[in-house]
């Protein structure tokens, strides 16, 4: 059997607890008490006294395999068997996480099947999961809510009542009772015995206040070992009786908060309770009453109550309605996925501060995906190409690895320990990104700022995994921070060169275009200054307003939000093209960099040049693909690129379809005249109806689908097209290549043949 | 500076329990986490194995493809591992309606053998009722919640807990053992391969292949593209096979316990010739069967290496005394230094765990290391060494290549982009992320087939520096 004994802290439940277990054990149980609570003393007495090492305190010092669970099993009065789960100092780390950590190793170790019966001495003022469960199923067969007349510690047994409800419902009834607390507070008796009856518990003992418990603590041992004291001691073998009787067990029925305070204060007032209270302590009403109020109405709760409980009471303060739970709710439906998380977004850019070491600030698992992102490309690159991408393959990214101990303790120790240590190799800048644990565990990762040094500044993204936002927003918040932290607004444009803003991504081409930009500003004698951020030291970045121009790789949102904020901020100039993609972008953005530098001439022979090769390939293209038709579903905008190069080559779209999955307004083509039909928001399930109506000689998808019948070819389109004039005619080259043979690879034919074998 | 600030950042346990369960065919593993905690894991499980589409529940048998609009929300257009898509609202007021509603999507609309949910280690902070919530909704089905996917614990344990956890929450452990399987040949089950291993289908083709020579019958690869039918059959095995130890003893202990099948261990990963060998002796020995066939393949294939082996250590003195470094698991660690050593004569210059070994593991490790005076071995950080073979996977690879191309081509792959002119050492790929050669003839380094393989590697590998 496993009873579980819940109450608001202070309330006694540990002496109740001690005392009840020892009043079990007297009546021949072999039993093990629990002490759920991050205080660590509710087998005081039981041990006479002895300190008991707590679990969490336990794990911090052995590896998995030198576990020995005899090490925080203490044997106590005759021969209960405590365990302290303990937990983190308060104001740090996660004590929910504490008790969870506890119990999976008891479990782990079988303790508790060492044992006839278990009983959990637990905190019920705080109503977080961790400390939940105890209450789960799995665990208590019985609960038991130790309260005093006081409003607060009803006000806890309540609370814990819709913890209850929560996890049961109507369908199981596990509550055995009160457990009455005398503290002698005016009308305690009534108190307690209309709140018993309001939410239909008995009330199966009540123990008295007597000096014998302070005399027993004391003396460091239970009630239940001292001479004398039989009426006290009466209770707990009463209580140990009906345990071993099989007491009832009851519902669990908890009391709207207005009908808690009319039930159990009568025609009194909260807040004269309250002003009672006040004067004792030395505070005033207003102040309690008021923290009171702001802590009740934004309580969502989580349990709806049946009947004429909170149902009763629409749009009273404690009640779902009108409240703040339900705005939650409205945002709930409202919200929509987060598409990667701000972590890894500000890691996987800040790492291209190549000379800063980036910390990771979560559990591994965080920072080996966000590895596996940074250096996925960098590998490709590598392998296929034979091209090193510093950043991508060797970044400076470390990981903290919060462990258990950390989930539970707080993980600050072990960040500024590592912060500190990477000071001391003296990079640009350590940059200190946290996970969604940390976040949720309430690490404070600014104090790392304080270990910065004049050579290397300490700089704090406070990502908080997804918490802040998804990649994207993690992207612009370490663009954000870096820049403010290191760009020197003191220094002054002069320099023919230009910064290049935004290459973010994974995306392979990334090396290669910034290889093809930086061969046509070569040819035109500017050099890149900063590349924010790409592979650039912190000392470009400082001298990041040395360049008089700013080139943008793309023109999405972000990098139109990067931008605005630097002109604004820092009155920057920029080019309004972003990197060109085919021939009349390319040309346009040349002739711009070239006046703007003074250097038109050069522009103009590049142009040429390349004009005269370009040409002479489309004439020859257009022999075979003049006439074709194509259909085309894509995520990307800005198609003009491709879309002209097409109708240069004879081609004609019929369709285009657009996955707008950021859902912000896009702008296919300035030429809608080159195109059919174009379909901003598509719907997947058009596009085999569209393939019948239209009839296509060649099918375009980022991701291609196997599913032609044979009508057409079907190609993939790169959802990031390499930069420069000739990127659009490497595609249509590769189309006529696929036209011209006008045959597809038998492998398509075994999709049976998977089927048969596979399937 | 900061050269030596990288480092080897292992995959961890909540890796270990997807991809565990996604060994499983006709798996459905929900993770109640954020999407960034997904994208990886359910790119990578596509193609770590053979993944049929996934179809609708059907009551004739029939194979429906899922209509893409069923991919959306939970899944985003990927077909393996769907997610509860998680963020701040949820950890503050708890995650259980969203696993609600994303199980009762996969119970409508996706046919599965196994649903399992695992949570992120943001998700375990919260301490949602979920066990309860699984259980309510897929009462006849074999479903299995991870709730603490452990935080920055191994890759092996988070695996190990993933199996244990389906086998104890399915009630699989209870099964009554009596009128077990009495005919046919003797069966092995076969326990600690992963689909996360490098040369996974390699790998369970080669043991299957090597225990068909001994003359027994691989039963169930756990958690390695098998069937919930073939866990279930787990209790007809005359013995479990352990590969991998960090992965598979605490299973192999839970399957004795409750169903009386002895289990044999084996050192290390089954990596060599002698590795394999003393298997096959120790199976033979155990179980009473005949492992001449596969001794005398070995002889045959040792034979073969020998000639080409001798053919370069003639013109080069090598691999005698070649220079190696490794980065990997414990197990890993191991069986490839003992048998770079032991075998082919080479020397470890630098060994990186990817995790604190326990006490055990160190103590075999520098006993091994001992034997060649290469104790310094162990202290030596990789990113130091002067290896001319580096074992590990892509991404150290990859990052010593940085590090030692700039080296050697001072200034050429400055600010991004430069091209490597010359390799500085040979990488040979043993565990996962890989370059991204996509493999199509299975390989392996277990085994008979892998002892050789790892050779020819090796070889060639050395060949290209002289």
């Amino acid at each position: 059997m496993e009873i579980a004994v819940y109450g608001k802290g202070g309330i006694g439940k540990s002496t109740v607890s001690a005392n009840l277990s020892a009043a079990l054990a007297q009546a021949g149980h072999h039993i093990l008490q629990i002490g759920c609570d991050p205080k660590h003393d509710s087998t005081r007495l039981l041990t006479h006294g002895a300190e008991v090492e707590t679990v969490l305190h336990y794990l911090r010092s052995v590896s998995r395999e030198e576990e020995d669970p005899s090490k925080v099993l203490a044997e106590g009065y005759l021969g209960v068997g405590c365990v302290e789960a303990g937990g983190p100092k308060p104001g740090v780390g996660c004590a929910g996480r504490g008790i969870i950590t506890a119990f999976e190793f008891l479990d782990r170790h079988g303790i508790k099947e060492q044992y006839d019966t278990v009983l959990y001495d637990v905190l019920g003022d705080v109503v977080c999961g961790g400390f939940a469960v105890p209450v789960r199923r799995e665990y208590s067969d019985a609960i038991f809510l130790v309260t005093s007349g006081e409003f607060m510690a009803l006000y806890a047994a309540n609370n814990i009542l819709r913890g209850i409800r929560n996890f049961d419902g109507t369908e199981k009834h596990r509550v055995a009772g009160i457990i009455y607390n005398e503290r002698k507070v005016a009308d305690e008796d009534g108190r307690v015995r209309r709140f018993a009856e309001a939410v239909g518990l008995p009330v199966c003992v009540k123990v008295p206040r007597s000096n014998a418990f302070a005399e027993a603590e004391e003396r460091k041992m239970p009630l239940m070992e001292l001479p004398g004291c039989e009426a006290e001691k009466a209770v707990f073998l009463e209580l140990a009786g009906q345990i071993d009787r099989g007491a009832a067990l009851y519902e669990a029925k908890p009391l709207t908060d207005d009908a808690l305070e009319e039930i159990v204060l009568g025609n009194g007032s909260r807040l004269e309770e309250f002003g009672a209270f006040s004067e004792n302590a030395g505070v005033r009403a207003g102040e309690i009453a008021g923290a009171f109020s702001e802590t009740d109405s934004g309580r969502p709760e989580i349990t709806a109550c049946e009947g004429e409980r909170e149902e009763d009471h629409p749009g009273t303060p404690g009640s779902r309605r009108g409240s703040i739970y339900e705005n939650i709710k409205e945002q709930e439906t409202q919200r929509l996925p987060l598409y990667g998380c701000a972590f890894n977004g500000a890691c996987v850019q800040a790492v291209h501060l190549k000379d800063a070491v980036v910390i990771a600030h979560g559990p591994r698992a965080c920072a080996f995906y966000t590895l596996q992102t940074i250096s996925s490309s960098g590998r490709k690159n590598l392998f296929n190409r034979g091209i090193l991408m510093p950043s991508s393959v060797d970044p400076h990214f470390e990981s903290t690895d919060i462990g258990q101990a950390e989930a539970v303790f707080g993980g600050m120790d072990l960040l500024m320990e590592r912060v500190k240590k990477a000071v001391e190799r003296k990079p640009g800048a350590v940059i200190v990104i946290s996970s969604c644990v940390s976040g949720i565990i309430g690490d404070d990762i600014r104090q790392a700022e304080r270990l910065s040094t004049p050579e290397t500044p300490v700089i704090t993204i406070a990502a908080d995994g997804d918490i802040s936002g998804d990649y994207m927003h993690g992207i612009e918040m370490c663009m954000d921070t870096l820049a403010e932290r290191i760009i020197d607004p003191s220094v002054q444009p002069g320099e023919r060169c230009v910064n290049i803003i935004n290459e973010a991504g994974v995306s392979n081409n990334i090396a290669y275009n910034f290889e093809v930009i930086r061969g046509l500003l070569d040819r035109m004698d500017v050099h890149v200054n900063c590349r924010y951020l790409g592979d650039a030291k912190t000392e470009e970045l400082r001298g990041f307003l040395r360049a008089p121009l700013n080139l943008l790789a793309y023109t999405d949102d972000a990098s139109l939000k990067r931008k605005a904020w630097l002109e604004e901020r820092y009155g920057c100039r920029f080019l309004e093209e972003a990197f060109p993609v085919g021939f009349e972008a390319s040309e346009v953005w040349l002739r711009k960099i070239g006046a703007f530098f003074d250097r038109s001439g050069m522009a103009e022979e590049i142009i040429s040049a390349e004009k005269t090769v370009y040409e002479q390939e489309l004439a020859e293209l257009r022999r075979v693909l003049e006439g074709k038709t194509i259909l085309l579903t894509t995520i990307n905008a800005d198609l003009d690129w491709l879309i002209t190069a097409a109708a240069s080559s004879g081609m004609r779209f019929l369709w285009i379809g657009v996955l707008n999955y950021l859902h912000t307004p896009l702008c296919v083509t300035k030429h809608p005249e080159l195109c059919g039909e174009i379909s901003p928001e598509l719907d997947w399930t058009m596009i085999r109806d569209k393939i019948e109506e239209k009839k296509p000689d060649l099918v375009l998808s980022n991701y291609t689908q196997v599913m032609q019948d044979g009508s057409y070819i079907q190609d993939s389109l790169p959802m990031m097209p390499a930069a420069g004039f000739h990127s659009a005619l490497h595609i249509l080259r590769r189309w006529a290549d696929l036209f011209g043979s006008g045959k597809e690879g038998e492998w398509k034919n075994d999709s049976e043949l998977f089927e048969q074998y596979f399937s | 500076m900061t050269v030596n600030c990288s480092n080897n950042i292992s995959p961890d346990g909540i890796t270990g329990m997807i991809f565990g369960l996604e060994g499983i065919r006709r798996t459905v593993v929900l993770l109640n986490g954020p999407m960034g905690c997904r994208f990886y894991h359910s790119t990578t499980s596509q193609f770590l194995t053979i993944r049929p589409l996934l179809c609708m529940p059907s009551d004739t048998g029939d194979k429906v493809p899922v209509d893409y609009n069923y991919l959306n929300n939970w899944f985003f257009r990927q077909q393996r591992v769907p997610c509860t898509w998680l963020d701040g609202h949820d950890y503050v007021y708890g995650t259980e309606e969203k696993v609600r509603e994303g199980i009762l999507h996969m119970k409508e609309h996706i046919a599965f053998d196994l649903l399992a949910v695992v949570n992120s280690p943001g998700a375990s902070l919260i301490g949602d009722r979920l066990l309860e919530i699984v259980h309510e909704l897929l009462p006849d089905k074999d479903c299995v919640l991870m709730e603490s996917p452990g935080f920055s614990v191994e890759y092996d344990y988070g695996y190990e807990q993933a199996c244990l956890q389906l086998l104890s929450q399915n009630r699989l452990l209870d099964v009554k053992t009596e009128g077990r399987r009495q005919e046919g040949k003797l069966r092995v089950n076969v326990i600690g391969l992963s689909i996360f291993d490098r040369y996974f289908e390699g790998d369970r083709e080669e043991i299957g292949r090597i225990l068909a020579l001994c003359g027994l019958e691989a039963g169930c690869f756990l958690m390695a593209d098998c069937s919930m039918e073939e866990i279930r059959n787990l209790p007809d095995a005359d013995l479990n096979l352990v590969i991998n130890p960090q992965r598979g003893k605490r299973i192999a202990e839970a399957l004795e316990k409750h169903y009386g099948t002895p289990f044999y261990v084996c050192d290390g990963l089954p990596v060599g010739f002698a590795a394999v060998e003393k298997m096959c002796r120790d199976l033979a020995s155990l179980l009473g069967t005949d492992s001449s066939a596969v001794l005398e393949e070995s002889r045959r294939a040792r034979a073969y290496a020998w000639y080409k082996i001798n053919g370069i250590y003639e013109s080069s003195g090598l691999p005698q005394g070649a220079l190696f470094a490794v980065s990997g698991s414990f197990a890993q660690v191991y069986a490839y230094t003992a048998f770079l050593t032991g075998y082919l004569g080479m020397l470890p210059d630098a060994l990186e765990l990817e995790t604190e070994p326990q006490p055990s593991e160190r103590k075999m490790l520098t006993r091994l290391l001992a034997e060649y005076h290469s104790e310094n071995a162990l202290r030596k950080p990789l990113e130091e060494t002067a290896a001319e073979i580096v074992l590990g996977n892509a991404n150290v690879i990859a990052s010593l290549t940085a590090r030692k191309g700039e080296d050697l081509s001072a200034g050429q792959s400055a600010d991004g982009g430069g091209r490597l002119s010359a390799p500085p050492f040979s990488g040979i790929e043993i565990s996962l992320p890989g370059m991204g050669y996509t493999d199509l003839v299975k390989k392996t380094h277990l085994g008979i087939s892998g002892a050789l393989f790892l050779t020819e590697q090796i070889l060639n590998g050395l060949m290209t520096r002289l």
